[in-house]
């Protein structure tokens, strides 16, 4: 460990099973009893080996089932972004109705918004206010009720299919959908506000964790962290993917790259994502939407596709990305043998995070190393992969 | 603000289910993917001739089914037979390779739409054969989790048993950090090599009886995780070591063979479902 050790500095480990029901990850401290002077994450714990496993699986459905489950929060981002990625790569992105493009998007951003509340509940528990927690837990649930209720899935799996989404949904479910987020995100905007009087709550978020512009660039920081330290490296807005283009999207961003700033950025993206559903709602309505199914893409399409241009195939290659609720998500495929992809690399946004987050936490306070933690809502799974 | 939260907690009032005294599960609630015999083709081809028993028809949901869950030679002992295992084996869809994807739903949507979710009260669990002593938990029940490699979503569920929906504490269940108080271990993930040793050693600091619970198609076989050639050295493919035989799947729990060992499908069980378990646990209601 090349760091500085003070005389009194005590070491010790707490994982890779921790507290409560989490993921396994190792945590090595250097601490004075208060200060935290350095920490070495180990991880790999639960590597399932998922690059080579999506390689061996038969067909391009089944490395979408696999994609979804590397993280299962993230999963509705991680499998439009494998998607999307083999639609560039058959060139068949422009093929795709809008009306799938506009639920692909309503349903990225009900993940965003389900992600976000519960990452305000862990983060109130952090700083002790048990009420507000429970609050925003019991609200995340009643999301993930509403998911299954319409899509048979809590955490939006199985949704996305190659050519557009599965599931066929009526204007009528779309709209009983974003009313009942509506309500839902006014219920939660209320409690945040009467957050914002709770002193000890913010005070504790204040200060804590804190990162400048200049270290976040030198460890590449992505999604939340990256917005709440300045940086707006939103791919919708810098690079718009399906019909992000269309709506006029603020940047997010805040300068002080602590916990608060963090707790703000998933505030202000909440907000902004019930507007992004109610524009897609809206684009529905314009576009004469009867059932998702009017839309949906021939399989024997597809298959088409498969067969075209085979002596190509090994030079060919595919591209796809997705802003996440934490980030940007990467799909990089090639190797197509006829029937999947040999090669698929996913990039979550949580390996750069993980560095920052070590870096930043020294000299911070042991109590407060929680809510920093929480702040950063990682996904231990997405780098295990 | 202290009292004003207070004040609020009590104006949300109790949100709670009251389940398991009443079945109030919330409106689309799903608990398993059911299999209508009456209405799959190939029933009717074996039903319809009376001394050769035709051959299976159609194959559509067995060969759509990415974690090979359905098998329709369970519908018949075999095809020259009357005598019907489906009851014996669980069934045509074998529930602890079942993910939910809804693929076979989907494929036989056209055909015969003998697949459909199941929204009925469907948590018959068993447990493997008890290899220890069981007791009454007359008060408490405590809990330890472990995650061998799991994507975090099957986390979510159990901590969600916390949110005043569930609020599993009202009956008396605890998720605690040490395994020395716990009656529970609750295993998530594909069984990864570098978790095993410590797996064995936080299963071995919780005192007996104790019960080993497996959550999710990642800790039975390996769910999607799983390798279509086991891997050497047996690692990620769950803990139930599945040899697959001619009737389905064969439960070989080598690693937890005098555990008492509960295996918990899907992806992710549904936290109605974990609740469910740990309440017949706590009850000492496995048979
Ligand atoms: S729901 Fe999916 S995993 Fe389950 S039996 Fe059907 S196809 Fe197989
Ligand atoms: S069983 Fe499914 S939900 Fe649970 S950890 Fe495995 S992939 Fe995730």
């Amino acid at each position: 460990m090349a760091h500085k050790k003070f005389l009194g500095d005590y070491e010790f480990i707490w994982g890779p099973v921790r507290k409560g029901v989490s993921e396994s990850i190792l945590y090595e401290f250097l601490s004075s009893g208060e200060e935290l002077h350095n920490l070495n994450i180990t991880s790999g714990y639960k590597k399932r080996d998922a690059n080579n496993i999506l390689a061996e699986k038969g067909d391009l459905y089944e490395q979408v089932l696999v994609a979804e489950r590397i993280s299962g929060l993230h999963a509705f981002s991680a499998s439009l972004s494998y998607c999307l990625s083999v639609e560039n790569f058959f060139g068949f992105a422009d093929k795709i109705h809008k009306n799938l493009q506009i639920l692909r998007m309503f349903f990225a951003e009900l993940e965003r918004i389900r992600n976000h509340i519960e990452n305000l509940s862990e983060i109130a528990e952090s700083t002790y206010i048990q009420v507000p927690s429970a609050l925003y837990s019991y609200y995340a649930e009643i999301l993930k009720q509403l998911s299954l209720k319409f899509l048979n899935s809590r955490y939006l799996m199985g949704i996305n299919t190659i050519g557009g989404i599965r599931k066929n949904l009526s204007l009528n479910d779309i709209e009983s959908i974003f009313n009942s987020v509506k309500f839902i995100v006014n219920s939660v905007q209320e409690i945040i506000k009467k957050n914002m009087e709770t002193k000890s709550h913010i005070d504790r978020l204040k200060t804590t964790g804190k990162i400048d512009m200049k270290m976040a660039k030198r460890f590449c920081a992505k999604g939340v962290v990256a917005k709440s330290s300045g940086i707006n490296l939103d791919l919708r807005i810098l690079r718009p993917y399906l019909l992000y283009g269309n709506i006029k999207l603020n940047s997010i961003v805040f300068n002080d790259g602590d916990a608060f700033s963090r707790y703000m950025v998933r505030i202000g993206e909440i907000t902004q994502s019930l507007r992004v559903l109610d524009h897609c709602l809206g684009m529905l309505g314009k576009n004469g939407f009867g059932n998702a199914s009017d839309y949906f893409v021939n399989q024997e399409d597809i298959d088409k596709l498969k067969d075209s241009e085979r002596e190509n195939n090994k030079k060919r290659h595919g591209f796809g990305y997705v802003e996440s609720s934490e980030g940007s998500i990467f799909c990089y495929i090639k190797d197509f043998d006829g029937c999947v992809f040999k090669k698929i690399n996913l990039r979550y946004p949580f390996v750069n995070n993980y560095k920052l987050f070590a870096c930043g936490v020294k000299n911070t306070m042991m109590m407060d190393f929680n809510i920093n933690e929480t702040s950063y809502n990682f996904s231990v799974a997405a780098i295990d992969k | 603000m202290a009292f004003f939260w207070t004040y609020s907690g009590l104006k949300f009032g109790i949100k709670s289910v009251k389940f398991p005294k009443e079945k109030d599960f919330y409106d689309g609630f799903i608990s398993s993917v059911s299999f209508d015999e009456s209405k799959c083709l190939n029933s009717k081809n074996l039903k319809g001739s009376s001394e050769e028993y035709g051959e299976i028809k159609c194959l559509e949901c067995e060969l759509a089914c990415p974690t090979k869950a359905i098998n329709l030679n369970n519908l018949y002992k075999n095809l020259n037979s009357k005598e019907k295992i489906a009851e014996k084996t669980g069934g045509v869809i074998d529930a602890n390779r079942c993910i939910f994807c809804g693929v076979c739903i989907d494929a036989c949507s056209d055909i015969a739409s003998a697949i459909s979710y199941s929204k009925d009260f469907d948590f018959n669990i068993v447990s493997q054969p008890y290899a220890d002593k069981r007791k009454v938990f007359k008060k408490s029940l405590f809990v330890k989790h472990i995650d061998t490699g799991s994507c975090g979503a099957c986390e979510s569920e159990i901590n969600a048993l916390n949110n005043p929906y569930y609020n599993m504490h009202r009956l008396g269940i605890f998720i605690t950090p040490s395994p020395r108080f716990a009656d529970v271990l609750l295993v998530t993930g594909t069984f990864t090599k570098r978790m095993s040793d410590i797996f064995f050693n936080v299963l071995d600091n919780i005192p007996r009886p104790r019960h080993v619970v497996l959550i999710g198609s990642c800790s039975l076989t390996g769910g999607v995780f799983e390798r279509s050639e086991a891997g050497e050295d047996g690692f990620n493919a769950g803990l139930l070591n599945n040899t697959e035989t001619k009737e389905g799947t064969d439960l070989n729990l080598s690693p937890l063979l005098d555990e008492n060992v509960i295996a918990l499908p899907h992806c992710p069980p549904n936290p109605f479902e974990i609740l469910n378990v740990l309440l017949l646990i706590k009850n000492g209601d496995f048979k």
